[in-house]
């Protein structure tokens, strides 16, 4: 798994490459830590992400209440139809904000 | 030929023919005994009748000859001693004439008488012989004198015939003599002095005998009497008179003796000389001319020494003595001068007419005894004659009386045979009044009765059998309907099943089933109908019908008892019910769900590889009463765990006491008779065994059905072993990936079925080894549309699917981090199962391609 950090208008977009389990979502867990650091909206693109295991979850729900707690937004978007349905089989789906993109 | 006859038959005639045989050889041989007896008696008293006769005739033959021995020996004496005494008579007449001449000569004139001539033979002459020496002329004067004697001389010899011949012998030396046999002059010189007759004569001064001499002329034995004459008036020996007899004469007498036949008789002298005998025909003489006859008392032989002892001491007897060569008799009687006369007589001359009585005996015995001897062999060869006609009209006879005797039986035995053949219809034509006849009446009776028992229960039978025969086609079809080949699913290696049922002797109730409900399922059932015979057999196939109909729509153990249930309860009029349990196999996952209505529980060999109880619920029975509703329960058999279902006809088998096997033995014998590895097969045989030997022959009163269900696990599994690290997950992925290419997932289900792995592997890695370093083995079965994947640690006893839900519905705020991996594989899989076992934690997951 990779992750591409830039930035857009709204703050730092993270492009995650690949799959997100237990042994990458640390990785995912400090982009996402260190991005709310410093920005107020967060933005995961994971579109190129098909595969999501509850560690990612756990990563996911780190960074959601990090940026409660700052006041900042976590966004994920494009989420591939496995990562959808795992969100949703847990309840995710309406705890993140997902945004869809519009292609 | 029948039995009856090789045996009765030859037994009444051998019996028959032994005993007339026996009589007759008895009889035989007491014939002969008695004739050899009376032969011999007859003979033995022949015998003893001759010895007798002749013992006594001879002891009166003895008596008789002694006497007539000694009477003739006397008579003989008495004569010869007559004619000694004759010629002694002579001899003192011619010696007192001698004597009156020389005492008074001179009355006598001289005679002048021929010298010498001595006249003719049988016309003697006296005539005168001088001594040699002496002349003639000087003698002449005597002579002349003397010769006056010469008409005593002839007188004598005219009258005395045996005396031979008289003469007077001179002192002087002339003899003068008439001799009846003198032959011419040849003797010229003679000296009487010299002769024995002369000196015996002059030294006797008496009458003197000479010893038996020979004859000087030559004709024989002779013997002379002498006796001297004196001069009276001097006194002075003037010569010696003599008379000479022949002894011919005496000899005669002697010889003419005749005692018997062969009887002879001897004379002895007083020196014990043989004089006369038959046996001396000539006259042995010794050196000097004497003679020198046989002397008995110089003999060798004792009795003959002391005969003639006996005889020259003048006695007389009778005595027996060897006497040459021969067995004689001897009577002796004496004479004067110890003379003596024996008589002999052999025994054998004696005895001859015994001897000869007893010849004639004997021959009149031999010619009995031959004669016997014919007749005893005309007997003999009568007797043969008499028992070969006798043998054959015996083994004629017993042959008649044997057939008599054995012809009933054989028909007899020739109607029981036809009888026993089958032939009812068969009469015994045996007329006679004895118990053979009783007997074929008895026996035709019966054969008339048996006739018509048979014809009645040929009737009965036929119905039976044909009902028998219903019941034996029904038993078949019930038999049908039981699976019986094995193994069942050659195919399939995951599981090795093994079912049997005995039938009880009547058509009962009790079945097995079992089929894949699909590739994925195994139902296994066994039920057993309350009741036997028909409506148990109708009601089992109903139910068996039922049960099986519903479980292979693949309806749920539960939902097809509950339909099968009611289905029997409704119009049961009859209440009849069935115990039974079902089991519905999950092959790949070894999963068995069960459901159980009122049957006995099974038995479970697991793990520890001891039979023991399935946990069950008791259940309502099915066809009782409608809308039960039973529970189904749920285990799970790993490979080698086998489950045994029986009826109750295992548990209730009993012995000849009574006793029931029971259901506690059922575990104990399945542990005591096979080994752990044991096949299903195996392990009913052992069941099977178990139960004949407690009953130990006695009769099975129920049928008696097994099944055994061996769960071998799914063989072609993908396995791999990990460190549970997390850092080994890729490798995992990868794993699973290649397993899952034949799923048919689409890649969402893939990555769910990723997901949830990941989440089980990583719950291993953190809670099962806390520590680490622990190992996990994956297995991953995957058919087309389906997956199982079990995973196995050795780690601490960790069941996830305990953990509690997260709830899902709370705000993020609200949400604990974690947590999520368990209740998400959940939601993934179609089923999960956690079990511990053999001190590994082992989790399995199924995933259906949707």
């Amino acid at each position: 798994m990779t992750i591409s950090e830039h930035t857009d208008k709204d703050g730092i977009v993270l492009e995650v490459d690949g799959r997100v389990d237990t042994n990458t979502s640390e990785q995912l867990q400090e982009a996402l830590l260190s991005a709310l650091q410093t920005a107020k909206h967060v933005r995961l693109d994971f579109a190129k992400v098909p595969y999501l295991s509850s560690a990612g979850l756990r990563a996911l729900l780190l960074g959601h209440k990090q940026a409660l707690s700052k006041g900042a937004v976590m966004e994920l978007a494009n989420p591939t139809d496995f990562v959808k349905s795992v969100l949703s089989s847990v309840g995710f789906d309406k705890v993140l904000h997902i945004a869809q993109a519009a292609r | 030929m029948s039995k009856i006859f090789s045996t009765i038959k030859i037994r009444v005639l051998f019996t028959l023919i032994s005993l007339s045989l026996g009589a007759l050889v008895l009889l035989s041989a007491a014939s002969m005994y008695g004739v050899l007896n009376m032969r011999a008696g007859i003979i033995r008293n022949i015998d003893e009748l001759s010895s007798d006769v002749t013992s006594q005739r001879a002891d009166a033959l003895i008596a008789i000859m002694e006497y007539e021995l000694l009477t003739t020996a006397s008579d003989k004496a008495t004569v010869i001693d007559e004619k000694f005494a004759a010629i002694e008579r002579q001899t003192i007449k011619v010696a007192q004439a001698a004597a009156r001449i020389y005492t008074d000569p001179d009355k006598y004139a001289p005679r002048a008488i021929d010298y010498l001539h001595a006249g003719q033979e049988n016309t003697p002459v006296p005539h005168i012989r001088t001594a040699p020496g002496v002349a003639f002329g000087d003698i002449r004067e005597e002579a002349f004198l003397a010769a006056n004697i010469e008409d005593v001389l002839y007188g004598i010899l005219a009258a005395d015939i045996s005396v031979n011949a008289n003469y007077i012998g001179a002192e002087s030396g002339f003899f003068i003599t008439v001799d009846k046999n003198a032959a011419g002059p040849e003797n010229t010189n003679y000296d009487p002095t010299s002769r024995a007759w002369y000196i015996g004569a002059k030294e006797t001064g008496g009458v003197y005998w000479s010893d038996v001499f020979l004859d000087s002329s030559g004709r024989g034995l002779s013997l002379s009497c002498s006796m001297p004459f004196f001069d009276e008036r001097s006194g002075e020996l003037k010569g010696v008179a003599g008379c000479g007899a022949m002894l011919d004469s005496i000899g005669a007498i002697i010889r003419a003796t005749n005692v018997d036949r062969e009887g002879y008789a001897f004379l002895l002298n007083d020196k014990g000389e043989v004089l006369i005998s038959p046996q001396i025909l000539d006259y042995t003489t010794d050196s000097d001319g004497n003679l020198s006859p046989e002397n008995f008392l110089e003999s060798e032989d004792a009795a003959t020494r002391d005969l003639a002892e006996r005889m020259t001491r003048g006695e007389n007897g009778v005595m027996q003595l060897w006497l040459n060569g021969e067995d004689v008799y001897v009577g002796y009687a004496p004479l004067a001068r110890n003379w003596s006369v024996g008589v002999v007589v052999t025994q054998d001359d004696v005895l001859a007419p015994v001897n000869e009585m007893r010849a004639q005996i004997l021959a009149l015995r031999d010619t009995a005894e031959r004669n016997m001897r014919k007749d005893t062999m005309t007997l003999v060869v009568l007797l043969l004659v008499c028992s070969l006609f006798a043998v054959a009209a015996a083994i004629a006879l017993s042959l008649r009386f044997a057939n008599r005797l054995t012809d009933p039986i054989i028909s007899l035995n020739k109607g029981v045979q036809e009888v026993s053949e089958g032939n009812l219809n068969a009469e015994i034509a045996v007329k006679s009044d004895d118990e053979i006849g009783q007997l074929a009446t008895a026996f035709n009776a019966m054969t008339l009765r048996l006739r018509d028992y048979i014809k009645h229960l040929s009737e009965v039978t036929a119905e039976r059998e044909r009902m028998a025969a219903e019941m034996n086609v029904a038993q078949k079809i019930q038999a049908s309907m039981l699976p019986s080949v094995f193994p069942p699913f050659p195919g399939r290696k995951e599981f090795d099943l093994y079912a049997e049922m005995i039938p009880a002797k009547e058509v009962g109730g009790d079945f097995y089933d079992f089929f894949l409900i699909d590739e994925n399922r195994l139902g296994v059932l066994i039920a057993d109908v309350s009741g036997k015979s028909v409506p148990a057999a109708l009601f089992m196939v109903i139910a068996k019908t039922l049960l099986r109909n519903h479980l292979r729509q693949g309806q749920s153990p539960e939902d097809v008892f509950f339909v099968v249930n009611n289905q029997l309860a409704e119009n049961n009029e009859t209440v009849m019910f069935v115990t039974s349990f079902m089991g519905v196999l999950e092959i790949d996952t070894g999963v068995f769900t069960y459901v159980n209505a009122g049957h006995a529980p099974p038995a479970v060999r697991r793990e520890d590889r001891n039979f023991k109880w399935l946990d069950i619920e008791p259940g309502f029975i099915l066809g009782g009463l409608e809308n039960i509703r039973f529970n189904a329960m749920r285990t799970r058999f790993f490979p080698g765990d086998m489950i045994f279902l029986y009826t109750d006809g295992v548990s209730e088998a009993n012995n000849a006491e009574g006793e029931l096997f029971g259901e506690d033995r059922v575990p104990d014998a399945l542990n005591a008779s096979s080994r752990e590895t044991a096949s299903t097969s195996e392990c009913v045989a052992a069941m099977r065994e178990s139960v004949r030997r407690f009953a130990d022959g006695a009769d099975q009163s129920d049928d008696i059905t097994m099944l055994a269900l061996l769960y071998n696990g799914v063989s072609d599994a993908e396995k791999l072993t990990l460190t549970a690290d997390v850092r080994a997950l890729n490798k995992l992925v990868a794993f699973l990936d290649a397993c899952l290419d034949k799923s048919g997932f689409c890649s969402e289900e893939k990555y769910a079925v990723q997901l949830a792995m990941e989440e089980v592997f990583v719950n291993v890695a953190r809670y099962a080894y806390p520590e680490g370093g622990g190992e996990v083995r994956v297995t991953c079965a995957c058919g087309k549309g389906r997956v199982v994947i079990t995973t196995e640690d050795g780690g601490k006893p960790y069941n996830p699917l305990l953990r509690e839900d997260p709830d899902i519905s709370l705000s993020a705020e609200e949400r604990e981090i974690g947590g999520l991996g368990v209740y998400m594989t959940k939601g993934i899989m179609d089923a999960v199962y956690y079990d511990f076992r053999d001190g590994k934690n082992v989790l399995s997951m199924v995933k259906n391609v949707s």
